[in-house]
Order: structure tokens, then C-alpha cells, then sequence
């Protein structure tokens, strides 16, 4: 039975990697990690000699990622929301998306900025990084929903979460809420996703008041807490 | 290169090659009615009202009329070409035939914003302006069609050869006056009720023309018949600048009765412009830009098309348009580059400055951050654009 049950196992194993289904986390990769070791992408760093005894002198390196180049625009939560909002794997549509996104930020702030006062103009951010960071942060959610299922019911149950899980929720939000606003040619995906972050920054907004709402929910449901298991 | 063509084609050279003279002052200086030195490696400013008279919104890629938008002033770089452009157009006289010019060039070098910028020396000089938007629109992108009842087979573009009369109009109201002087050759009979009289003001006949869209086809080849003349009599002097001018040979998307897609040849319009190209008359300048969108197929990654005009105008068009003078347009040069940059950070165009952020986390803050103000940000600007004007502005616009 035992042997049989094994048998199964494998043969199942055989048609998903034939059929490309992937039901575990895969073990190996394309690199060898007998042989392959990470690239080294920070410039400063890459100026240096290699040390001695660092293994990177006799092995293989990996090939760098595309989103690991070291320009000087780089930066850690817009790469995470280009790959938020890449759809089919289409990393360069979402990349220019999302480019074209700060580019229209950008440009209503510049447009504010040159008409305020001298007063009101160290209140306007033009950077349109720091505005997308700021909106991305104001939408963090404190607690996720995640349904559990007890006794044949299932249970939305408030979970706690970690900040890098906190801001990709936060991104999905915002990329779902621009995706249905974009459908069928309504308006860019570009166009809505600027307006979004302006707004999220300002702490206004469909993103901030989805991230209300799920802290609403959340709250109506801590009962369910001790489900957690 | 014919005779003729290469007198024109050195005399153009020499002129262009002895003013290179130092200028001090950020932006062109304005003279009117003197034919001013345009110095290469200066900004370039254009006041917005002429920008509004000429159009420049549309004609201006997209990109640089949103820029006009955002910062309130169109501003352009003086380049190489621009400076040739103008030489050339100095040479022009009532005794040498019109000058021919093509500008070419790889994607995003400047084509099109040379050829705005002559137009608006044009404009500064008191030049009669012809400027096409895209040669493009006539072939491909025809709205309605009507038979021409001038010559049989002809295919008449009523709304296009409207907006060419209205471009006309508005491009122009620096020498309208002077339009209204000119008179008629002839008796124009543009239908049984409607005409226009020997000795009547040609701007008439641009009037008919807006009034009446089935006659316009006909008056845009009037008043271009009208204008060869009087430039040819030294009346005044004609700037034709069209945009993409390899379509004028390339293929159109116009069906006739039979299904079949009509040539470029059949097109009336198209017509009109190539008898404008052709240097049957003087005291004229005609600047062509070659582009490669006619031919490129943008869904086509693999094959890379030619830019060069034998290439973009084909056998037949090439033919037509020599003897001329090829200006290429390039990148930028470091120079350029860095007068584009020193530009943008003056009028703090590029936000992007070192300094951090309370509100951000720890971890985002412990990342290396380059920035677009400082020496690595200059530097990787010229670098990640591989110098093309396009990709610069581009990358300046979201950093």
C-alpha cells in the first residue's frame, strides 16, 4: 500500500512537471547551486577588488535581474509595484505604465508648484517618487483577512502582518481599483493609477477608503481571532 | 547631383560653415525683419503667442507640446542642422531655383523640431509659411472622398484640404497683408456659381476654399499656383515645410471604385504638394523631413529599417527631389546633452534631490540612492538615453 501510495506520488510528480504544474516549491533552478553564485550589483561594491577567498573567483555568477541594474532612479517600491502590476508577464507594459504614472504626477505637481506662492511652494512635493512612496505607505493595511476553515465553515479571520506584506497588499489594492477603473478603455491605467497615488498621499481617495473598509471588517471579525492557529 | 543643385548645395555650405561666431546670450536674439544668425549649442525660445499663431501644439511631437503645456514656454536647442537649415535659407533668391532640403536621421534625433524651428524663422523673417503636419494624413489618413471634376480619375480630400487652407490661414497672419496685395493670374471657375476673378486677392481663393470643402482640393492647388508665381516675381518668399515627405511616394490606405488602393499620384492634394516640391520656381525653400515611419512596420522588431531618404523615398521620389541638400540630425554630443540638462535643472524640471524621508522606512533608506541633480545622475541620463534626444527627454520627464 505504502509502496504504492509512493509509486503515485512520483508518477504525479512526472505529469506536472511535464504539464508545467508546479504544486511545490521548486528545489532546484536553471543555476546550479553547486556552481553558481549571486552577481554583485551595487556599483561601489562592484569597483572593488574581489576578495581572496571569495568563492565568486573560481565559480559561475548568475545573470543580474532586469530590475537589479544599477541606475540612479532605482528604487525598491516602484520596482515592487511594476511587478504588482505586470499582467501576463508583460514587465515592460507595466514598466512603462507605471513610469508614465509618476511622469503625470510629476507634471500636476510642476503645474501646482508654478503657480503657488513662495510660501506654498516648500509644501509641494515634486518628486514624483517620493509622492508615489508616500500615497503606497499611507494605503499599508494593519491586518489582512484570511479565511479559515473550522468545522466546515469558513471563517475571515484577522491576521497580523509584517511591513513588506502590509505594502504589497497595499499595492494590490490600488493596482485591482485601477484595473477595474481602466476596463474597457474608460481611462488609462496610467492616468488612474496617478490620480491614486496623488490622492493616497493626501490621504484620500478609492485605495485608502478599500484599506478603511478592510480595517472595518477586520474589526467586525475579532471575534474569529482565536481561530488562529 | 545636377549643375544647378550643387551651386546652391556649396553656396550653402560656405555660408553655413563662416558664422560660427560666439554668442554669450542664453536665448536667440530678436530682430524683426533681418534674417538673424542662428548660433548652434544656444537655446532657442519661442514666444508663445507665435507658438499659438504657428500651430506649434500639433505640429510639435507630442511629447515636447505636453512639455510647452507643463512649463509655460517652448524652449528647444539650437542644433547643427537648425544652423544649416537657416544658412541655407539665406541663399534663397529670386534667381536660383528653390532649394531643396531633406532632413534625416535615426528615431528621436530631431527632425521634426528642425523643421518647426525653420518655420519659425520663417516666421521671424516675414516668410510665406507652407507647412504640412505629416504628409502621412493625406494618404493614410483620408476621411471622405469625393471625384475631382477638375481631372477625371483624381481623388479630391475635402476635410484635410480644408484643414491645409485653415493651417494656411492661421500660419500666415504675419503676412496676410501682404497676401491680400498679391492679385490673381486668372479667372478661376470653381463650379457653375462660384469663382473667383483675374486680379482679386489671392487670400480669396484660401476663403473660397474654407467656405466650401467639395472646391478646397482645387483652391490649395490655386493658391500654390498663386504663390509659385508671386515668389517667382519676387514678391515674397515661401517656406514649404513638410513633414514625413516620403509619403508623398509611399503607399495610401485610399480605396477607388474598384476595391484596389489608389497611388499616391492619384491623390489631388498629394499633387499639389509634389508641383511644390518641384523646382520649376524661384525664391523658395522646400524642407522635406525623410522619416522612417512610412515604411517601418512598429510591430516588426526584427528587421530594422533604413533611414536614409534614397532608402525612405524610393526610386521614384528620389528621382523627383534631386538635386537637394541631406541634412542628417544626430545625438546629442556631450555638450548638448549637458546645455539640455543645465536647462531642465534651472527651471527644476528634474525633482528628483538627495535628502530623506522621515516618513519612510528604515530599510528603503538604507538603499544606494542616485540622484537626476547630482554628477552620477548627469552622467547616467546621457548614458541610459545612449545620447538620443527622445529617450533624454523621456527619462528626464519622470525623474
Amino acid at each position: 500500500m505504502n509502496n504504492f501510495s509512493v509509486k503515485m506520488t512520483t508518477k504525479l510528480a512526472r505529469i506536472a512537471q511535464k504539464r508545467w504544474i508546479s504544486s511545490t516549491t521548486s528545489t532546484s533552478n536553471m543555476y546550479d547551486p553547486r556552481v553558481f553564485r549571486e552577481p554583485i550589483t551595487d556599483v561601489q561594491e562592484l569597483r572593488k577588488p574581489l576578495d581572496v577567498d571569495d568563492e565568486r573567483n573560481f565559480l559561475f555568477v548568475k545573470a543580474m535581474k532586469s530590475d537589479a541594474t544599477p541606475v540612479f532612479y532605482r528604487d525598491h517600491v516602484i520596482d515592487k509595484l511594476i511587478r504588482v502590476c505586470t499582467k501576463d508577464g508583460e514587465k515592460e507594459t507595466s514598466r512603462r505604465n507605471v513610469h508614465s504614472a509618476l511622469e503625470i504626477i510629476k507634471r500636476r505637481q510642476y503645474k501646482a508648484w508654478v503657480k503657488a506662492s513662495d510660501e506654498e511652494k516648500k509644501n509641494i512635493e515634486l518628486d514624483p517618487f517620493v509622492v508615489a512612496k508616500k500615497g503606497i505607505k499611507n494605503c499599508h493595511p494593519l491586518m489582512k483577512l484570511q479565511g479559515v476553515t473550522r468545522g466546515g465553515t469558513t471563517y475571515q479571520v484577522p491576521f497580523p502582518i509584517e511591513e513588506p506584506e502590509a505594502e504589497f497588499r497595499a499595492m494590490k489594492m490600488m493596482r485591482d481599483i485601477c484595473r477595474v477603473r481602466s476596463k474597457h478603455g474608460e481611462t488609462h491605467f496610467k492616468d488612474i493609477l496617478a490620480t491614486e497615488l496623488l490622492a493616497a498621499s493626501q490621504n484620500e481617495g478609492s485605495t485608502i477608503s478599500a484599506k478603511q473598509e478592510l480595517h472595518k471588517t477586520c474589526e467586525a471579525n475579532r471575534a474569529y481571532a482565536h481561530y488562529r492557529a | 547631383m545636377k549643375p544647378f543643385g550643387r551651386l546652391a548645395y556649396t553656396t550653402a555650405r560656405r555660408i553655413g560653415t563662416c558664422k560660427r561666431n560666439v554668442t554669450t546670450s542664453r536665448h536667440f536674439s530678436v530682430e524683426s525683419n533681418v534674417q538673424t544668425n542662428i548660433e548652434s549649442g544656444t537655446l532657442y525660445e519661442m514666444d508663445l503667442t507665435v507658438a499659438k499663431q504657428l500651430n506649434m501644439k500639433t505640429h510639435l511631437p507630442s511629447q515636447l507640446a505636453k512639455q510647452m503645456d507643463t512649463l509655460g514656454e517652448i524652449v528647444t536647442l539650437v542644433r547643427e542642422p537648425t544652423a544649416e537649415v537657416a544658412s541655407c535659407m539665406r541663399v534663397v533668391d529670386k534667381h536660383l531655383p528653390n532649394l531643396r532640403l531633406v532632413l534625416w536621421g535615426a528615431f528621436g534625433t530631431g527632425k521634426t523640431v528642425t523643421l518647426n524651428q525653420a518655420v519659425h524663422h520663417a516666421y521671424k523673417n516675414n516668410w510665406a509659411i507652407v507647412n504640412l503636419r505629416s504628409a502621412m494624413e493625406l494618404t493614410r489618413r483620408v476621411k471622405e472622398i469625393e471625384m475631382s471634376s477638375f481631372v477625371a480619375g483624381r481623388i479630391n480630400d475635402p476635410s484635410n484640404a480644408v484643414a491645409i487652407l485653415q493651417n494656411f490661414k492661421q500660419q500666415n497672419q504675419h503676412v496676410w497683408k501682404t497676401l491680400t496685395d498679391l492679385l490673381t493670374e486668372k479667372d478661376y471657375e470653381w463650379s457653375k456659381s462660384e469663382r473667383t476673378l483675374k486680379e482679386k486677392p489671392i487670400t480669396e481663393i484660401v476663403e473660397m476654399g474654407i467656405s466650401a470643402p467639395f472646391l478646397a482640393s482645387d483652391c490649395v492647388g490655386a493658391i500654390f499656383r498663386e504663390l509659385r508665381r508671386h515668389a517667382k516675381n519676387d514678391k515674397l518668399k515661401v517656406l514649404v515645410a513638410i513633414d514625413d515627405a516620403n509619403s508623398l511616394w509611399g503607399k495610401t490606405l485610399v480605396k477607388r471604385a474598384d476595391r484596389t488602393y489608389a497611388p499616391p499620384s492619384d491623390l489631388t492634394l498629394v499633387v499639389h504638394f509634389r508641383r511644390m516640391i518641384a523646382n520649376d520656381w524661384t525664391n523658395g525653400c522646400v524642407l522635406m523631413v525623410a522619416d522612417k515611419k512610412e515604411v517601418a512596420d512598429a510591430r516588426d522588431e526584427l528587421e530594422v529599417s533604413r533611414h536614409t531618404p534614397l532608402e525612405l523615398f524610393g526610386e521614384e521620389g528620389f528621382e523627383f527631389i534631386e538635386p537637394f541638400v541631406p541634412i542628417e540630425t544626430s545625438n546629442y554630443t556631450e555638450s548638448e546633452a549637458d546645455t539640455i540638462y543645465n536647462y531642465y535643472v534651472s527651471k527644476n524640471w528634474l525633482a528628483s534631490k538627495s535628502g530623506k524621508h522621515s516618513f519612510l522606512p528604515q530599510y528603503i533608506l538604507n538603499l544606494p540612492i542616485f540622484l537626476a541633480r547630482s554628477e552620477e545622475g548627469r552622467k547616467q541620463l546621457m548614458y541610459l538615453s545612449a545620447f538620443n534626444p527622445y529617450y533624454y527627454e523621456r527619462l528626464c520627464a519622470f525623474n
